[in-house]
C-alpha cells in the first residue's frame, strides 16, 4: 500500500496544485482513475498490468521527458475527470495525455485489452485507468 | 605495357555535345572516354564552346599507387588533372583500371570505376568553370560551409570523413562539386545517400533521378536523458509531417544562451492519423525538435573553444517534449513555435538536408559566426527560394525570429506580427516559460514556511537549504491537521510539486558545481574522468550507431544494425547508469562535497517526509 503511494507521490502535478474547488470523495472513487487504477494495483497485483502490455509500450515509447509530461499533466486530468468537466477522449484539456488517450483509443485491441481488466466505465475512463497504472508502475 | 596511343576527335554535337572533345591514349581510355559521355547527359557541356583536350598520361604521382589498394590511396597520389580546358588523366589509373579486377569495399569500389569517375571529376571541374555551380549559394549550404563565399577555393567547414566516400570532397568547392558528380552519375544509390546534394545537382544539371534506390527516411531520437538516446528511430517521411516551425528559445542567463536559441519543430503526425492534418499540432509526442549545437564530449565548457571552432557543429534531433521541457520548466525560457510557410516541395528540401545533416555533417561551432542561427538560416534558406532567403539576414536567434514573423516577409503561415503575448499563447505559438507557475506555488508556500520568505523566487534559488526547509515541513506535520481538508489537499499538493521541481534543479547544478570545485584538483579530476568514461555511450555519434557505405544509411544498412544496437544497448545502458552512481557516489564522499552530499540527503529525507503528507490526504475520509 506504501509502495504504491510513493510512487503516486511521483504522479502529482501543477494541474492540481492550481485547483481551487474541494473533491467529492464518493464521486471521486467512481470517476476517478487515480482511485480505479489504485484500487486495481492493491487487489490484482503487477500482474494486472500484463494485459497493458501494449500500453505500456505505448507510454514507454513517449521517452523520460514524454512521460514527466504525462505525470505532470495526470493530477489535473484526474481532478476534471472527478468534477465532471470531461466525458470523452476529445474532451481532455491536458495536451500530451488527451493525444495519447486518442492513439489508444484508435487501436481496438489496445482497447480490448484494456476492457479486459478495466470492466467497467466509459471509454475515457478505461483508458485513464490503464494510463495511471502504467504510470504508477513506472 | 600500353597500346600505341590513338588520336581521336571526338565531336561531341553529334552524340549531343556541344563541345569539342580531343581524347588521346590507350584503346581502353579512349573507350571510356566514349562510355562516360554516353552516362552524362548530352547537354552537360553546353556552357563550354571550346575544345577539351583529355589525354592519358604518366603523372609523376604515379609512384603513390604501389600498394594497389583503392581504399588507402596515398595522400599524394593524383588520378587527374585539368588545367584550364586540358585534362590529364594518369596512366597508371588506366592500366590499373584493366588489370586489377578487385572489388573494394570503399570508393567507386573498382579501379575501372574509378577510371570512368576521374574522368567524370574533370569534366565536371570544366563545367563549373564556366558555370561555377560550386558558388552557388544552395550548393555551398548544402555541402557545408561556414558562410557563402565567392571564393571556390574555400575550403568546407563540414569535415566528417566517417560518412564521405572520399574525403578529398573537403578539400574546397570546387572539389566537393566534382566529387559529388562521379557518385551522381556512376552510383545508383547516391540520391538516397545524399538526397539533398542529389536534387541540387539534379536540378542544376537539369537530370531527372531514376529513383532506383530505396531511401531510408529515418533518424533517431537524441537525447540529454541515457536512456533515451538513441532509443527511438523516427521516419521523417514529408509525407507524415503537417509542418516546419522555427522553435525559438527566448534568452537565457548563461552567456552562451543570451541570444536565445535558434531550433526547428517538425510536427510529425502520430501513426494513428490517417492524413497529416492540423490535428497533428496535437500530436506533441510525436514532434522532433532539430538543434544545432556544439557537440561537447568534454565535462567543462571551454568558451575558449566555443569561440575558436573547438568544438563541432552538428544537427541533433531531440523529442520536442524534452526540448520543451528543457527551457520552459528548468531554464524558465519562453518558447516559441512559428509555423513556415512551405509548399510541399520546399517540405521535402527541408527534410531531405535534415536527413543528410543528421547522418553526415559534422562542422565546426563558432560561438560568433558559425552557431545554432547561423546554422538554422544555412538549412532553411535551402528549401526557400533565394528571394526569400534574403529576407533572413540576422544571425542571432532573436533577431531571425523577427525577420520570420515579419508580415511584409510572408515566411511564416499566419499574422503573428501583431499577435499579443496572450494571442500567442492561446494560438500555442509560444509556450510560455513556466516561471509563472512555480512563482505563484512559491508565493503560497511563503505563507507557511519561514525559510520561503524571500521577496522573490530568484534569490529562494540561489539561497535555499534543504535542511531549512525539512524543519519547516517537520514542524509542520502538527499544524496542518488544523487547516481545512481542502486546505491541507492543495498545500501538500503543491508542497510535492514544487519540491520535485527544487530537488530536479538541484540535480541537474550538481554536475557544474562538481567541474567548478575541481579545478585545481587532480585526484577529483581524476575521479571525473572515470565518470567521462562510463558517458561514453552518451557521447556516440549517428554514424557510429548505423554505419553506412556512405551518407544516409540505406535501409538494409538501418534496419540490420539499428535492431543489433538496440539489443546490446539495453544491457549497455543499465551497465552504464550503474556504473556512474557508483562514480558519482564515490565522488561525493571527497570532503569538498560535503555540503552537496548533505542536501541530497536532505531531499531524500524531504521525499519521504511529503510522501507521508500525501498517504494521509490520499487515505483520509473525505
Amino acid at each position: 500500500m506504501k509502495n504504491i503511494f510513493i510512487i503516486a507521490a511521483m504522479v502529482l502535478s501543477i494541474g492540481q496544485a492550481f485547483s481551487q474547488s474541494g473533491i467529492e470523495a464518493s464521486t471521486a472513487s467512481t470517476l476517478s482513475p487515480f482511485a480505479t487504477a489504485t484500487r486495481l494495483m492493491e487487489s490484482a497485483t503487477v500482474t494486472a498490468l500484463v494485459p497493458f502490455a501494449s500500453t505500456i509500450a505505448t507510454v514507454q515509447s513517449r521517452g523520460v521527458a514524454g512521460k514527466e509530461q504525462l505525470k505532470d499533466e495526470l493530477v489535473g486530468l484526474n481532478d476534471d475527470m472527478m468534477k465532471g468537466l470531461v466525458n470523452t477522449v476529445e474532451d481532455v484539456r491536458q495536451p500530451t495525455l488527451r493525444e495519447l488517450f486518442l492513439e489508444i483509443s484508435s487501436d481496438e485491441s489496445q482497447m480490448q485489452n484494456i476492457s479486459a481488466v478495466v470492466k467497467s466505465g466509459t471509454r475515457l475512463h478505461r483508458i485513464a485507468t490503464a494510463v495511471t497504472m502504467t504510470l504508477l508502475a513506472d | 605495357m600500353f597500346k600505341v596511343p590513338v588520336l581521336l576527335i571526338l565531336f561531341f554535337p553529334i552524340l549531343g555535345l556541344s563541345a569539342t572533345i580531343r581524347p588521346k591514349g590507350s584503346d581502353l581510355f579512349l573507350d571510356r572516354v566514349t562510355e562516360v559521355l554516353n552516362i552524362l547527359p548530352s547537354h552537360f557541356l553546353d556552357s563550354v564552346v571550346d575544345e577539351i583536350s583529355i589525354e592519358e598520361i604518366a603523372l609523376t604521382t604515379d609512384k603513390y599507387f604501389e600498394n594497389e589498394d583503392l581504399c588507402s590511396i596515398h595522400p599524394d597520389a593524383k588520378f587527374g588533372l585539368t588545367k584550364k580546358n586540358k585534362i590529364l588523366i594518369s596512366s597508371k589509373l588506366v592500366q590499373l583500371a584493366k588489370n586489377n579486377t578487385t572489388s573494394f569495399n570503399c570508393g567507386h569500389r573498382s579501379f575501372s570505376q574509378m577510371l570512368n569517375a576521374v574522368i567524370i571529376h574533370e569534366l565536371t571541374h570544366i563545367k563549373d568553370n564556366h558555370e561555377r555551380i560550386s558558388l552557388d549559394p544552395d550548393f555551398q549550404r548544402i555541402v557545408g560551409v561556414k558562410r557563402v563565399t565567392r571564393n571556390s577555393k574555400k575550403k568546407l567547414i563540414n569535415h566528417n570523413a566517417a560518412t564521405s566516400p572520399d574525403a578529398y570532397e573537403f578539400k574546397n568547392l570546387e572539389e566537393s562539386l566534382a566529387v559529388n558528380s562521379e557518385y551522381l552519375f556512376l552510383d545508383p544509390e547516391f540520391q538516397c545517400r545524399r538526397p539533398a546534394t542529389a536534387q541540387f545537382l539534379a536540378n542544376k544539371m537539369k537530370l531527372t533521378l531514376s529513383g532506383n534506390c530505396l531511401k531510408n527516411n529515418s533518424v533517431l531520437a537524441q537525447s540529454a536523458y541515457l536512456e533515451d538516446n538513441y532509443q527511438l528511430a523516427v521516419s521523417i517521411n514529408p509525407n507524415r509531417i503537417y509542418q516546419i516551425h522555427y522553435l525559438f528559445a527566448g534568452q537565457g542567463r548563461e552567456l552562451m544562451s543570451r541570444w536565445g536559441h535558434a531550433m526547428f519543430r517538425l510536427v510529425v503526425c502520430a501513426p494513428h492519423r490517417k492524413v497529416p492534418g492540423p490535428e497533428c499540432l496535437d500530436d506533441v509526442s510525436h514532434h522532433l525538435a532539430l538543434s544545432y549545437r556544439a557537440h561537447m564530449t568534454d565535462f567543462n565548457i571551454s568558451y575558449a573553444k566555443g569561440i575558436t571552432g573547438g568544438y563541432p557543429s552538428q544537427l541533433f534531433v531531440l523529442r520536442y517534449l524534452e526540448v520543451q521541457q528543457e527551457y520552459t520548466k528548468f531554464e524558465l525560457r519562453d518558447l516559441y513555435s512559428i509555423p513556415l510557410k512551405l509548399t510541399q516541395l520546399q517540405k521535402q528540401e527541408f527534410i531531405d538536408l535534415t536527413l543528410e545533416r543528421f547522418w553526415t555533417y559534422q562542422g565546426r561551432y563558432y560561438f560568433l559566426n558559425n552557431n545554432c542561427g547561423t546554422e538554422a538560416v544555412k538549412h532553411l534558406s535551402v528549401a526557400l527560394t533565394n528571394e526569400e532567403s534574403e529576407l533572413i539576414g540576422s544571425i542571432t536567434p532573436e533577431k531571425i525570429f523577427n525577420d520570420i514573423i515579419k508580415k511584409r516577409h510572408d515566411i511564416s503561415d499566419g499574422m503573428i506580427e501583431d499577435l499579443s503575448r496572450e494571442e500567442m499563447i492561446k494560438r500555442k505559438l509560444l509556450i510560455p516559460s513556466m516561471y509563472d507557475d512555480y512563482n505563484s506555488i512559491f508565493q503560497d508556500l511563503k505563507k507557511y514556511f519561514p525559510s520561503y520568505r524571500v521577496k522573490k523566487m530568484e534569490k529562494f534559488f540561489k539561497k535555499m537549504s534543504a535542511e531549512k526547509r525539512l524543519q519547516d515541513y517537520e514542524n509542520f506535520i502538527d499544524l496542518i491537521k488544523e487547516l481545512p481538508v481542502d486546505e491541507q489537499k492543495q498545500l501538500i499538493i503543491k508542497l510535492i510539486h514544487f519540491e520535485r521541481y527544487l530537488a530536479a534543479r538541484f540535480l541537474q547544478s550538481l554536475p557544474k558545481t562538481i567541474m567548478k570545485k575541481m579545478d585545481g584538483d587532480q585526484g577529483l579530476k581524476d575521479k571525473v574522468s572515470e565518470m567521462g568514461e562510463s558517458l561514453k555511450l552518451m557521447n556516440m555519434q549517428p554514424w557510429e550507431v548505423v554505419s553506412s557505405r556512405f551518407g544516409v544509411p540505406v535501409p538494409e544498412e538501418f534496419n540490420s544494425q539499428f535492431n543489433s544496437f538496440l539489443i546490446k544497448r539495453r544491457q549497455g545502458i543499465k551497465q552504464s547508469i550503474d556504473q556512474q552512481m557508483i562514480s558519482l557516489e564515490s565522488l561525493l564522499k571527497a570532503k569538498v562535497f560535503e555540503k552537496e552530499t548533505l542536501e541530497l540527503d536532505y531531499l531524500k529525507r524531504i521525499k519521504s517526509l511529503t510522501t507521508s503528507f500525501l498517504t494521509q490526504i490520499t487515505t483520509s475520509p473525505n
